[in-house]
């Protein structure tokens, strides 16, 4: 079609290959592409860590303090226990005992939320009412969240000791650290960390453990608050 | 590009209310998320609605919404629906998420530290337990206080009470809003055409006017209504009678009556009491423009900044205000000489500091000349100063010196053509088109044609750059909320990844503190990974507080 007609354009070559030209005329070449780009293509130039402030450090502290509280809040809604759709998670585990399990501690809604029509929609109020329990005790504004063992909190503690342990080990200048219990628990410590000859697994884990020790020991799984049991 | 600028308005408000799931899936668990992501994608739903939309059982639904509205980010209101043919009009209780209450919550830390620096330790505690349940009287606040630090309520009822009555006159704490009130009359149906162009903002409105008619009158929003210490009187039962309202706030209603009185001292203990977010954001929006001055000019210039905003922040009725009250040089003397750091100052000084300011290419004060010399300070110029500097800074990270100057100059100058920029920036003319390009395909510019011929031809026609800066902003921002997001994210899996280690952790504590568990140790490996994921939490939430500073000075200034 270019070529018919005669006068109209200029015809080119049968090896005639259109070449781009870029602003200012020069041409332009393609990139030659081996295989599709990568998902995630290498950063050259990472930024740098922020330096922790003093006041960032309280900062964080008081974050972790407040999740904590609403996490072991009545203000956290629990998915209700299914009946029996999901097996695997129902299964109770040995680790359980020592996860933090809100579920049995936690105090009832009613507790804390001052359920009337002044303060709610009245609508939402409806079955809260009936049920509401006398509530005694101040375990609402004291909870057992466990400050104190939260997993950061209990990083923030182990690295302490550990400082501890290297300061007096080293017996050198010491980095400051926070004041925590006595000496003797320090040398048990570096005793106990001497003892890891035994291996990095599940034995080391498991080792000193008897089980027939806690064979009578009741595992208290959540029948604390529920009242009697008919 | 008008197709791209509407995608960018809507997935603005996507990012920020994923967010929002977020932090509310953090704290309050996946039910209550589930229920704040439906009114947060799908606006204002009713009761029956969530409960289809959710598939959440009635009772723990309305659980979830009790914690919503007690923390202050959902808030209902009556809506009348139409009778339906012979039907009466029914009233029906709808739902809205507050969505920026919702984001303050990253925010609480540094609302506490704002509280601690001010007014002390006490001041701190008491705003931490409202931060912490949303709403209390102040009855519960002192049985909140007494549990946590062991003591009886009589030993610290009055200094708490003077605490109190401090934080509601600094406006720090207000009066909760009416459940629900009723709705005001919508605005004629949207058309079609309206719709599709800003959703985001209708909903904003509603929202907005929704919370205007559920919040107190001015008058009352700040009412303490307690009992002045000291002029209580005790009857002959041992009741307590309130003789004196806290002077200086009128009420509307009728004077008090015995029956009046009966019903203060019952308001006195019911009423519910939360923090008041827009003021914490007010200082922490002086807080931003005496720094940006601070750095810009000089501190003591900072300092007589502070020092006036200090004076004129009562009289602020709005957050984001544009301008403040103007003052005369003896108030803003009076203002510097009562700071620490301006009891120094010479009148030269501070005369000096208000020139620069005032100087017309800086202009963050404003001189008015009738009928005496008064200075206003510009808040919004300031504040755009600051963001303006924040873009530059992101610029020159991602993609280089020559970049940040391209774009500064398209700042200053408008709509620019390419050969112009090349010669004007001393940035070669291939490299010019390059970042040119690279910053059109960001969208942090925008390309204009004029041709001059009808066909458009690309020899014929005129290729202008130029600066859109309020859609840069929201871009920015929408990168920013992202950017929260995944560090979230990124938290939560580094945390759940090491979740073994920190199981291991628990069990080692555990032996710790009680004497029959067996003993647990910790291998090398392990402290090391502690070692790694205590550094790596820390880095991540710092960063987190860091970028919420600028997602503030993006968003709520």
């Amino acid at each position: 079609m270019a070529f018919r007609g005669r006068g109209r354009g200029y015809g080119r070559g049968p090896s005639y290959i259109p070449q781009a030209r870029g602003d200012d005329g020069m041409p332009v070449f393609a990139r030659k592409l081996d295989g599709p780009p990568p998902l995630f293509p290498p950063v050259r130039k990472l930024p740098e860590l922020p330096d922790i402030s003093k006041t960032d450090e309280e900062l964080i502290t008081r974050r972790r303090r407040l999740e904590t509280f609403w996490n072991a809040s009545p203000y956290y809604i629990e998915r209700p226990k299914g009946n029996s759709s999901d097996v695997i998670a129902d299964i109770e585990r040995y680790s359980d005992k020592y996860k933090p399990n809100y579920r049995c501690k936690r105090p009832p809604l009613s507790s804390v939320l001052k359920l009337s029509p002044a303060y709610f929609p009245a609508e939402l109020l409806g079955q809260q009412a009936e049920r509401k329990r006398q509530y005694k005790g101040t375990s609402q504004w004291t909870l057992d969240t466990n400050a104190k063992k939260n997993d950061l909190h209990r990083l923030d503690r182990l690295e302490t000791l550990e400082l501890k342990s290297v300061k007096n080990a080293e017996d050198a200048e010491g980095k400051e650290g926070k004041k925590d219990e006595g000496d003797d628990e320090d040398d048990e410590e570096l005793e106990e960390e001497e003892e890891e000859e035994i291996g990095e697994d599940d034995y080391a884990q498991n080792f000193g453990f008897d089980d027939d020790d806690e064979y009578l020991e009741e595992d208290d799984g959540g029948a604390d608050d529920e009242g009697p049991i008919y | 590009m008008h197709l791209n600028e509407e995608r960018r308005k809507t997935m603005v408000g996507q990012h920020g209310r994923r967010l929002a799931y977020e932090i509310i899936c953090n704290q309050f668990g996946e039910l209550v998320g589930k229920v704040i992501q439906c009114l947060l994608f799908k606006g204002q739903l009713s009761l029956p609605e969530l409960a289809r939309f959710t598939e959440i059982n009635i009772t723990q639904l309305r659980n979830c919404l009790l914690v919503l509205v007690q923390h202050n980010c959902v808030q209902g209101f009556r809506v009348e629906a139409e009778g339906v043919g012979l039907n009466p009009p029914k009233v029906l209780t709808s739902y809205v998420s507050i969505m920026r209450n919702i984001l303050h919550r990253m925010r609480f830390p540094k609302f506490l530290m704002l509280v601690r620096e001010d007014l002390g330790e006490e001041a701190e505690a008491l705003i931490e337990g409202l931060l912490e349940h949303g709403r209390l009287t102040v009855e519960q606040l002192i049985q909140r206080a007494a549990a946590r630090s062991n003591k009886t309520e009589s030993e610290i009822e009055c200094s708490l009470r003077e605490t109190f009555s401090v934080l509601v006159r600094a406006h720090y704490i207000e009066r909760c809003p009416a459940p629900e009130p009723v709705s005001p009359s919508r605005p004629p149906p949207e058309t079609k055409k309206s719709r599709t162009n800003a959703p985001n903002r209708t909903v904003e409105n509603e929202e907005t006017r929704i919370l205007a008619a559920a919040a107190p009158m001015e008058a009352e929003r700040f009412l303490l209504g307690l009992p002045d210490t000291g002029k209580k009187v005790m009857d002959e039962d041992g009741d307590m009678s309130i003789t004196d309202v806290a002077p200086g706030q009128k009420r509307k209603r009728d004077a008090l009556t015995t029956d009046g009185k009966t019903k203060a001292l019952i308001e006195s203990t019911e009423v519910l009491w939360r923090v008041n977010f827009e003021e914490f954001i007010r200082r922490l929006r002086h807080q931003a423009c005496v720094k940006q001055v601070r750095s810009r000019l000089e501190p003591g210039a900072g300092s007589i900044l502070q020092a006036m905003l200090e004076a004129t922040r009562a009289s602020e009725t709005d957050v984001k205000q544009r301008f403040s009250a103007p003052l005369t040089m003896d108030a803003i003397m009076q203002a510097v000489r009562a700071t620490p750091d301006g009891r120094t100052m010479t009148m030269e000084r501070i005369r000096m500091a208000l020139q620069m300011m005032c100087a017309e290419s800086v202009g963050f004060v404003i001189k008015q000349s009738d009928p005496v010399t008064q200075y206003v300070i510009n808040l919004e110029k300031i504040i755009e100063a600051a963001r303006k500097f924040e873009l530059e800074g992101i610029i020159l990270q991602r993609y280089g010196k020559e970049t940040c100057r391209i774009f500064r100059l398209l700042c200053m100058k408008g709509q620019l053509e390419q050969k112009q920029i090349s010669d004007i920036a001393l940035v070669a003319l291939t490299e010019t088109r390059d970042l040119l390009y690279k910053l059109l395909k960001e969208e942090y510019l925008q390309l204009q044609e004029i041709s001059k011929a009808t066909d458009h031809a690309p020899s014929k026609t005129i290729y202008l750059w130029r600066v859109n800066y309020p859609c840069i902003v929201e871009h920015i921002l929408d990168d920013m909320f992202r950017a929260a997001s995944n560090v979230g994210l990124r938290l939560a899996h580094e945390l759940q990844q090491e979740q073994e280690v920190l199981d291991v952790l628990r069990k080692f504590h555990h032996s710790k503190t009680s004497k029959d568990a067996p003993a647990v140790t910790l291998t090398q490996s392990q402290h090391e990974q502690v070692k790694r994921i205590r550094r790596v939490a820390t880095i991540l939430e710092a960063s987190l507080l860091k970028l919420d500073d600028n997602i503030m000075l993006f968003h709520d200034f």
